[in-house]
């Protein structure tokens, strides 16, 4: 059953939390009603059921992952996930929301269906594009937004500090 | 005359690519003429073989705006073999074989014509052949997309080109587990799972190979095989937002889950200003614009092709 599991949801047998989650929701979204990929290939019926089953299988995967290495933390509260390396020195808040995002197993398609923020505008401020970024306004509910779907520590201050920066630079 | 004598100087033949996929205006021919240049360019001699006949086009796109030469000599016996059908381009490496002129009934050629011409290509003494199918997935492209060693399908984000690339991949694959086998009751149970027009409700090639191994377990073990050796290549082409660049995994995932059949993904081309430049300038992207997006896709598409040959050694 379990092992049925893992290939409906395309996992190794030693993934780990951050590898159920990405897969997991890349199997949502290529189900979805509105996938593309997938519009023509089933009746509606066939889909909830896909959904369902994915559902499934991604908490009977977690649940063992959980079981066989417990230091991990459960899949479903990404709080309790190992937490990411803070910034390094240097390093600017774009490139750290991105290593946030990717910890997560998060792709960009993920934060902006939680933020409701395009995708182009996150992959604007994941790779400090400055030209490209909205109004300072705008931007600094963007950032804001993004790090809380991260469900980082402060998001207050990285937003501050990336608009700080994007300032300087703009100078 | 092309000076050298372009048959049979090989003891290997040429690796044969065939860039096809359902819908037409996806792209397939600017995509077959660039990577025919970009393999020419890394120094392979190249064959572009224009097999959309009735709706050629590749000789413009190459630079070469009337051919005197076509397929039509070679399927007409007016010359004894493809190869002096070959004409040069401008790009170094590489020579073209149109297929404009085609008289229209050779537009489907017999069967005896097809495995005639498939032969010929296989002896052209060169290192690849491009082939550039025509849309739809009439047998004849399915044929010339199964003979060949690497099966290309382009895809654009719109629902209907999606819609033509399913059912281009599974009436590919039932003609070739159909061309692999006479056996009677085995034929039958291919037809009977082909019959399903629209792209829901197919019976999942494996279900079908299950059945067959029921009927006749030899006949059963072979369309395993052939069913095995099946995996085409995609491409997503005109990608235009974030989301466009997964559709090629989407599809390949899909096509697993539902099918049974293995993709490969070979990357998305962004939708890319330059094309218009280059047909205005009537030059290849590839050539007069080397570091666009569409250029470094491309390379980027035939390093994703080469590799795949070594990892199926």
């Amino acid at each position: 059953m379990l092992s049925k599991d893992y290939k409906l949801l395309d996992l190794d047998k030693d993934a780990t939390v951050q590898d159920a989650r990405r897969a997991y929701h890349r199997m949502k979204a290529l189900y979805a009603e509105s996938s593309l990929a997938t519009y023509n290939l089933m009746l509606s019926e066939e889909r909830a059921e896909k959904l369902d089953a994915i559902e499934r299988a991604y908490m009977r995967v977690c649940m063992e992952i959980e079981s066989r290495s417990p230091t991990h933390g459960s899949a479903f509260i990404p709080a309790q996930a190992a937490p990411p390396d803070p910034p390094e020195p240097g390093e600017s808040i774009g490139n750290y929301l991105k290593r946030c995002r990717e910890h997560l197993g998060l792709t960009i398609r993920d934060i902006a269906a939680r933020t409701k923020i395009r995708t182009t505008y996150l992959e604007h401020i994941e790779s400090d594009r400055i030209s490209d970024l909205p109004a300072a306004v705008y931007l600094r509910g963007f950032v804001l937004e993004f790090a809380r779907a991260l469900e980082l520590p402060d998001p207050e201050a990285i937003t501050a500090v990336y608009l700080k920066r994007i300032e300087r630079e703009d100078e | 005359m092309t000076s050298l004598n372009y048959e049979m100087k090989y003891n290997t033949r040429p690796r044969i690519w065939a860039v096809g996929g359902g819908k037409g205006g996806v792209g397939k021919t600017v995509i077959t003429a660039n990577t025919a240049i970009s393999l020419a360019q890394q120094g392979k001699l190249c064959v572009a073989l224009d097999l959309d006949l009735g709706g050629a086009n590749l000789h413009t796109i190459l630079g070469i705006p009337n051919p005197d030469r076509s397929l039509t000599d070679f399927l007409s016996r007016k010359v004894g073999s493809l190869a002096e059908t070959m004409l040069p381009t401008p790009y170094p490496n590489l020579h073209f074989i149109s297929g404009s002129k085609a008289l229209l009934e050779m537009a489907n050629p017999k069967f005896s014509q097809k495995e005639k011409l498939i032969r010929h290509i296989n002896s052209l003494n060169v290192d690849y052949v491009l082939l550039d199918l025509g849309a739809g997935s009439a047998f004849n492209t399915l044929d010339f997309f199964l003979s060949a060693d690497e099966g290309i399908l382009v895809v654009i984000p719109e629902p209907t080109s999606v819609e033509n690339a399913y059912h281009f991949i599974k009436a590919a694959f039932y003609r070739k587990l159909k061309r692999a086998t006479k056996k009677s009751g085995v034929v039958e149970a291919i037809d009977k799972a082909m019959v399903e027009k629209v792209a829901r409700g197919i019976q999942s090639p494996r279900t079908l190979i299950n059945n067959v191994l029921q009927i006749n377990p030899e006949a059963g073990r072979a369309l395993e095989e052939e069913a095995r050796g099946f995996r085409p290549n995609i491409i997503v082409n005109q990608a235009r937002k974030h989301d466009d660049n997964e559709l090629g995994t989407d599809i390949a995932q899909a096509c697993q889950d539902y099918f049974g059949i293995r993709i490969r993904n070979l990357g998305h081309i962004d939708e890319d200003d330059s094309l218009r430049e280059a047909v205005r300038l009537r030059r290849a992207v590839v050539e007069a614009f080397p570091v666009c997006s569409f250029t470094r896709a491309i390379h980027s598409i035939v390093k994703n092709l080469l590799e795949a040959r070594d990892e199926q050694r």
